[in-house]
């Protein structure tokens, strides 16, 4: 193909062809950013329960100790076998990562050992939930 | 008097492998230079060429980093790139149609 100069019909169409045919991302991309999403939100999720049942005690910091190794390994999964964000993606990868970080710090600050069940599970939804949502997003056909 | 369309292609995109980076760039908000390399079809020192005057022309962000000890590089394109390509698209679509604008 040459559009150097004066290109014709004939090389404009295949220039357009070329165009939307190229495609950077893969569908294990995007999969890989939607489990690495869901897993972060699956385990700021579960650290409401693991409050309300460990209160403030050694349990509740060998939770933590898990929690940052899910995540850190979850996230340097993303950074080292995700090659390309397909357009619109990240901004969902992000959304989802700040809604739970959010709804988590609601949650922490209403759960304590004397927090009834009913309101532990529901807390833990509302920090899951945004991430489920983005995921379906990142998912989405565009 | 109308000019025609071909006076609205971009100087700087309307090179061929320019041009299929730019598009491949187009479909996502970031990807690594290894991920374009291969969709693009090209070599690394000529992806590395054209990144790099794409980068000078403002159209293309070229962001290095690590993975663990692994060096990345990342490529992006600005919003610059962007306008500057919906145009040349937009101005080959003239051509194709035959028409002037």
């Amino acid at each position: 193909m040459s559009i150097q100069q004066h290109p014709t019909p004939e090389q404009a169409r295949a220039a357009l062809d070329a165009a939307s045919s190229t495609r950077v991302h893969s569908d294990r991309d995007v999969r890989t950013l939607r489990t690495v999403l869901v897993g972060v939100g699956a385990a700021w999720a579960l650290l409401l329960p693991l409050i309300k049942t460990a209160g403030a005690g050694v349990g509740l910091w060998v939770g933590m100790g898990v929690f940052f190794a899910v995540c850190g390994g979850l996230i340097y999964w993303q950074r080292r076998s995700v090659r390309s964000v397909p357009r619109g993606y990240g901004k969902w990868y992000t959304g989802g990562i700040a809604a739970a970080s959010a709804a988590y710090a609601v949650g922490i600050a209403v759960v304590d050992t004397s927090t009834p069940w009913i309101t532990v599970l529901l807390c833990t939804a509302l920090v899951l939930l945004p991430t489920l949502f983005c995921a379906s997003r990142i998912g989405a056909r565009r | 008097m109308t000019r025609h369309a071909r006076h609205r292609l971009d100087d700087v995109i309307h090179a061929p492998v320019r041009f299929s980076i730019v598009a491949a760039l187009a479909s996502v908000d970031t990807a690594e230079f290894a991920a374009v390399r291969d969709a693009v079809e090209i070599s690394d020192s000529v992806l590395s060429k054209q990144a790099t005057a794409l980068e000078a022309a403002g159209y293309v962000k070229i962001k290095k980093g690590y993975v663990g000890k692994r060096p990345r590089t990342w490529l992006s394109l600005t919003q610059e790139g962007r306008a500057a390509f919906k145009s040349h698209l937009a101005a080959l679509r003239a051509i194709a149609e035959g028409a002037t604008l």
